[in-house]
């Protein structure tokens, strides 16, 4: 049996296990308020209620979920700055060609948007005055113009005048002189013919209308910078072939009409004489200077210059007969009476003989008006009579009214006969 | 106190500490607000209560997407193509021209195929032109622009916007550009108002009838009735200077550089005698008198202008009229040379000229003598302005307007 003091021992020893266990509890919950500045214990008072402490906790409860970024959008490409705009592209990859139909178009229309040259002018403005801002304007246009190309040539590489790109989609002319060459080199020739029309106009505008004689010559360096950069976006034989070409596109009719009625020729033929007609001949610079120039030269006269070699090169590579025939057919006396032959649905043959009845006429004059044993009345009726017999004859192949016609030249032509090319 | 007596008192800490550690170990009741991070509170037992703060984090995490390249918009079906530039927000204006550029492409390309027998046998061709060839060769690219660049629309699925649109900007012209804005915008209405009316009358072929011009007349009135109405007295005065078809005389002196006063002044002048501006016909049965009225007109305008003018300011003015000084003073303002040296270069051309003419009605020379004097002028006068003008400018002169400068001429 327990005595008092083996309990009270007993009961110690449970009071010291439970007051233990007390603090330690306390003491945690202390150290856990402490580590987190909002678990406060803190006294309230609730009203109508006993409130001894307010225990304040915080939980945090995560969530995550995953979704695709935001796809590419233009907007990240596209910037006001074109040379931005251009890294950016290429940045994605994008080919060439494509950043050149982005970029071009995007610069054309930027360069429009500039300083419009009809801004309106004062009304009272002298000559001066005019004058002065005319050429400011022209000035300013000539250096956008010069900024654009170089800003092109910059960002995509090429410089082609937005205008010569659409001329060679658009016209079939060009695309059947030139198209022996591959796009890019003919839109690189165009862009350097193209090139000297800025600076030819700035020639002709500084010259003010004026003929100088000293423009002349810059015309003449700024068409042999011309050829040079030509030549160097062409090979040697491409650009044989170009300038041939070109000088052949000189001549009469090479896309309307018929040209060398009555000659037999072969291609091969036909590009030697053409090499022999242009041989020698300054004729780009010629053309240049007409063209920017205030002298008065007919673009015109310029394919039909021959030099002093050709006719003796020509009869060599044709024979006689046909150089003759090359020669008629180039005659504007042929040309005449081969369109009323044609009119009339008649034979080509029809128009050789009318017109080889009119040299004959001619030449007999000729040898009348040489002949000094005749008096002036008898080389006059003389002279009536072969004229009468001539437009019988042509009469006869080309019927009354285009006979009549034609034989009234002659008739004239007859009474000079020095002054007719034989 | 005995030992039993402590016991008790023991055993009744027992009792109390016991209580104590159940109280303890109890778990606390927590009771959640539907709030996300709302505090709630509850009253836990009686004498407890809890707060709690619930917070929700919501994490998102974004895949990363491999960076764009063109091949992900690019397409050889172009339709498929457009549709992927418009995913990204491409501008419908570049898809346009991207798309165009392709189509572009695909035609040079075929074009070069469908020419290629045409170049080989171009100069056989050219022998006697290319007119039959270039009808044949318009038909095969007019089917092959078809099938290529004039697909562009149906491929967009819409044509171009028409630009001109809006880019319809005000041009104010400049006749009104004393007036402010909103009066020059609603003469221009007026313009725009009447110009329909015009083009409203009935189509006329050949010579404009009487009743048309009589038509024309009456809308002219009506238009300057209405636009004078909405002026004030200064304002109508300026208009009436500025509509005057003497308006433009100022501007075409050369050298003269008037100002807007003085080129006021020389409307009004020459609006006062109109008639010394009139023509004269020849054949005009009356030709004499209308003439002689004319020249009288002239006279006395010239007298108004002496009157208007210093004396100074009208030499000027009349050397501005004359050919000759014009085109030496475009020699002067090509080689930027002040306007005294062609006023310089223009007396001296006065004086040589002078000298000829005087020459010229010498009878007591012989041809030669005259001939000799006349070249030893023209030589002078050369000297003279070669020095005046310099070798460059002197040359130019002699080629455009000096050519009397030349010898034997």
């Amino acid at each position: 049996m327990l005595n008092a003091r083996s309990i009270l021992i007993l009961s110690l020893g449970a009071n010291l296990l439970l007051g233990g266990w007390l603090l330690a509890k306390s003491s945690r919950r202390g150290a856990a308020a402490s580590a987190s500045p909002t678990n406060v214990i803190a006294p309230v008072i609730s009203p109508g209620r006993q409130a001894l402490r307010v225990l304040r906790t915080n939980l945090v409860e995560f969530s995550t979920n995953t979704v695709d970024a935001p796809g590419f959008r233009w907007s990240q490409l596209e910037t006001n700055d074109f040379r931005a705009y251009a890294a950016n592209l290429r940045g994605v990859g994008c080919p060439e060609n494509t950043l050149r139909h982005i970029i071009v178009p995007d610069v054309e229309k930027a360069f429009r948007a500039g300083p419009e040259d009809d801004e309106t002018a004062p009304f009272w403005e002298n000559a001066s005055q005019t004058s002065a801002r005319n050429l400011a304007g022209q000035r300013r246009k000539h250096a956008q113009e010069a900024e654009k190309r170089a800003l092109l040539r910059e960002l995509v590489g090429v410089d082609w005048p937005v205008e010569t790109y659409e001329l060679w989609i658009d016209e079939e002319e060009p695309a059947l002189a030139l198209g022996y060459l591959p796009d890019a080199k003919v839109l690189g020739l165009l862009a350097v013919i193209e090139s000297i029309a800025p600076a030819g106009d700035a020639i002709k505008r500084e010259a003010r209308g004026l003929d100088i004689e000293e423009d002349a010559e810059k015309l003449r360096a700024l068409a042999q910078s011309m050829q040079r950069a030509a030549l160097a976006v062409l090979s040697p034989a491409e650009a044989e072939e170009f300038l041939l070409r070109c000088y052949d596109a000189l001549q009469d009719d090479l896309f309307d009409g018929d040209r060398h009625v009555g000659v037999e020729m072969t291609g091969v033929e036909y590009r030697e004489l053409i090499r022999q007609a242009s041989s020698g001949q300054n004729w780009v610079e010629d053309m240049v200077v007409a063209g920017f120039g205030e002298q008065s030269t007919d673009i015109d006269d310029i394919g039909k210059r021959r030099p002093e070699t050709f006719d003796a090169e020509a009869r060599a590579l044709l024979g006689d007969t046909r150089y003759a025939a090359y020669q008629r057919s180039r005659d504007e006396a042929f040309t005449e009476v081969l369109g009323m032959a044609k009119n009339q649905k008649l034979p080509v043959d029809s128009a050789i003989r009318a017109y080889d009845i009119r040299l004959t006429a001619i030449e007999e004059a000729r040898r009348l008006f040489a002949n000094d044993t005749l008096t002036p009345d008898q080389r006059k009726a003389a002279l009536a009579e072969m004229q009468q017999a001539t437009a019988q004859a042509v009469q006869q192949i080309l019927g009354q009214k285009d006979g009549e016609r034609y034989a009234r030249t002659i008739r004239d032509a007859m009474k000079s006969p020095g002054n007719q090319t034989r | 106190m005995t030992a039993a007596k402590f016991a008790v008192v023991s055993l009744l800490l027992n009792v109390v500490l016991t209580f104590g550690v159940w109280r303890a170990s109890r778990p606390p009741r927590l009771v959640e607000d539907a709030g996300s991070s709302a505090e709630s509170s509850t009253v836990v037992g009686v004498n407890v209560r809890i707060q709690t703060n619930l917070t929700r984090l919501e994490v998102t995490f974004t895949n990363e997407l491999p960076p764009f390249h063109w091949e992900q918009v690019q397409s050889d079906e172009l339709t498929d193509y457009v549709a992927n530039l418009r995913g990204t927000g491409c501008p419908e204006e570049t898809i346009r021209d991207i798309i165009r550029g392709e189509l572009v492409e695909q035609f040079l390309a075929r074009r070069r195929v469908l020419l290629e027998p045409w170049q080989r046998r171009y100069w056989d061709l050219a022998v006697h032109g290319l007119g039959e060839t270039k009808k044949l060769v318009k038909a095969e690219i007019g089917k092959l622009e078809e099938q290529t660049v004039n697909r562009l629309d149906e491929i967009l699925g819409s044509p171009a916007k028409d630009s001109s649109e809006n880019e319809k900007k005000w041009h104010p012209d400049a006749r009104w550009s004393y007036l402010p804005e909103a009066k020059q915008r609603e003469i221009a209405a007026l313009n725009d108002k009447f110009e329909l009316v015009e083009a409203a009358l009935p189509a006329e072929k050949g010579r404009r009838s009487p009743e048309r011009t009589a038509k024309l007349k009456e809308i002219q009135q009506q238009r300057e009735s209405a636009i004078q109405s909405l002026l004030t007295p200064e304002e109508l005065a300026e208009h009436k200077l500025r509509t005057s078809r003497h308006a433009y005389v100022g501007r075409g002196l050369t050298g003269f550089d008037a100002t807007p006063e003085e080129m006021r002044t020389l409307t009004r002048v020459y609006d006062q005698f109109s008639a010394a501006s009139e023509s004269v016909n020849r054949k005009d049965p009356d030709y004499q008198a209308k003439d002689a009225a004319r020249k009288e007109a002239q006279r006395q305008r010239d007298e108004a202008l002496k009157a208007q003018f210093d004396p100074e300011r009208y030499a000027d003015l009349k050397r501005a009229q004359d050919g000759g000084f014009q085109e030496i003073f475009r020699v002067a303002e090509r080689y930027d040379l002040p306007r005294e040296t062609a006023v310089q270069v223009d007396d001296l051309r006065r004086i040589s000229q002078e000298h000829a003419r005087k020459l010229s009605a010498n009878r007591a020379l012989s041809d030669e003598q005259r001939a000799e004097l006349l070249r030893a002028i023209q030589d002078e006068t050369r000297a003279a302005i070669r020095q005046s003008f310099g070798e460059q400018a002197a040359r130019t002169y002699e080629r455009n307007g000096g050519e009397w400068l030349r010898k034997g001429q």
